[in-house]
């Protein structure tokens, strides 16, 4: 079962959690709004990628990200959750037939209209998760924070997308 | 014993999901206490360590500011000593002497609900648990946990935080909380109608408070609207800068202790 494409994103993780706690977390946009580019290895996975692997796989993603930040368990919560619906939103998200068994989910294969709904409903399940737990409780503010954070989460994503399909 | 074994193979997806996010959770919810927990304090001392590193890059971009600030401190405490050589306040009753350890902070965050800053001193610097940090602008927070070389400190911008503060024009006191937004603005909830607000007050530090020294000040009054309980809620516009904190003062009194254990007398 053991696939090159498993080492080759548990050794991303280390990748992205630097970039994520050197480079984003310095990064405030209107004083709140703080990019999640790590969602993008949740998000590129393949689909036939084990469940166990997905879901520690999240986990593992998310403990880092949290212990990092000198905090446990709100991003390996809302990490795991979304990867947990991951393969339900695939499927109403992503066209049928356009995906080999071990292709990895990406803007150039599946088209940028699917692309966009489906991360933007995986970030958007995420950041959720994540600022109801840290806030307990839910009005306009929040809704926004969630929203504005999501969009500036999936415009970076999407960059880093083009800027991997360009390269190739 | 054949059907328990044929559901949790079907239902695999599902059961490993709720171990892993009930583990998530455990974690969330054992962390989320005051006191800190056994898994922070150990993370702690590595993170620490790490971005002592990122720290150090930093502070070499960052040096002109640096110097500036060091400079304009310099000047106030020169000031501040010629003042108490010309005369001693005699009026002064209120003075809980403070002693200052400075620090510095190298990692902090301001765009959680729940934020937490980690200085650069600890047990071997005679940092404790529950001394209070501070800088010329304002309040910090206070010390959360203690390791050997580091400190974990809950900022100002938690959920946790309550600072007793002085108007100071008037010397009504109140509680300043954060609400959990913006990190240049903090919010006071239990002043009753009755008392006159102007926007631009500016509010202190209170002398009832075992943690911080009287008289710091914290911020301004942006805006104010009154509600039908009959309270206030003010915004307050913060003096200091969370998102570009640099050197820190970790304040503790050696009478404070004695205050406490007074105050705690009445409780047995």
């Amino acid at each position: 079962m053991i696939n090159k494409n498993y080492i080759k994103y548990l050794a991303l993780i280390p990748l992205f959690v630097l970039i994520q706690v050197l480079i984003l977390n310095e990064i405030l946009f209107f004083t709140y709004i703080n990019p999640y580019l790590y969602l993008t290895l949740i998000i590129s996975l393949p689909l036939q990628t084990p469940k166990w692997f997905l879901l520690s796989y999240a986990f593992a993603l998310g403990f880092l990200i949290d212990v990092f930040g000198g905090s446990l368990g709100f991003h390996s919560t809302a990490t795991v959750l979304s990867a947990f619906f991951k393969p339900a939103i695939s499927k109403i998200t992503i066209p049928h037939n356009v995906l080999t068994d071990n292709d990895e989910i990406k803007l150039n294969k599946i088209g940028v209209k699917s692309y966009l709904i489906f991360a933007l409903l995986i970030i958007i399940l995420h950041n959720n998760t994540l600022f109801l737990l840290e806030h307990l409780r839910f009005n306009l503010q929040i809704l926004s924070k969630v929203l504005a954070s999501s969009f500036v989460s999936l415009a970076l994503i999407s960059i880093l997308e083009i800027f991997k399909s360009s390269k190739k | 014993m054949h059907n328990l074994l044929r559901f949790i193979k079907l239902n695999q997806f599902l059961l490993l999901f709720i171990l892993i996010e009930g583990l998530s959770l455990t974690l969330l919810v054992q962390n989320n206490n005051y006191q800190s927990n056994k898994i922070i304090k150990f993370s702690t001392q590595y993170t620490s360590a790490f971005y002592k590193y990122k720290n150090s890059f930093k502070d070499y971009l960052a040096l002109k500011e640096t110097n500036d600030y060091l400079v304009e401190e310099n000047a106030k405490i020169y000031t501040l000593k010629r003042n108490n050589n010309e005369f001693v306040d005699s009026t002064d009753f209120n003075h809980k002497n403070f002693n200052y350890i400075a620090a510095k902070v190298i990692n902090k965050s301001v765009n959680k609900r729940n934020n937490f800053i980690t200085i650069n001193k600890g047990i071997k610097n005679g940092i404790k648990n529950g001394m209070g940090i501070i800088t010329n602008e304002g309040v910090i927070g206070i010390i959360h946990s203690v390791s050997e070389n580091y400190a974990l400190a809950i900022s100002l911008l938690h959920n946790k935080s309550a600072t007793g503060i002085f108007l100071k024009k008037n010397m009504h006191t109140g509680i300043l909380t954060w609400n959990g937004f913006d990190y240049k603005t903090a919010t006071i909830s239990d002043l009753p109608i009755h008392i006159p607000l102007v926007i631009g007050d500016t509010i202190i530090t209170n002398s009832y408070s075992n943690v911080y020294p009287e008289g710091i000040n914290i911020g301004t009054i942006s805006n104010f609207k009154k509600n039908d309980d009959g309270f206030y809620t003010i915004n307050i516009s913060l003096f200091e800068d969370f998102n570009n904190l640099r050197y820190v003062y970790v304040v503790y009194s050696d009478e404070a202790e004695e205050q406490i254990l007074l105050e705690e007398a009445i409780n047995d």
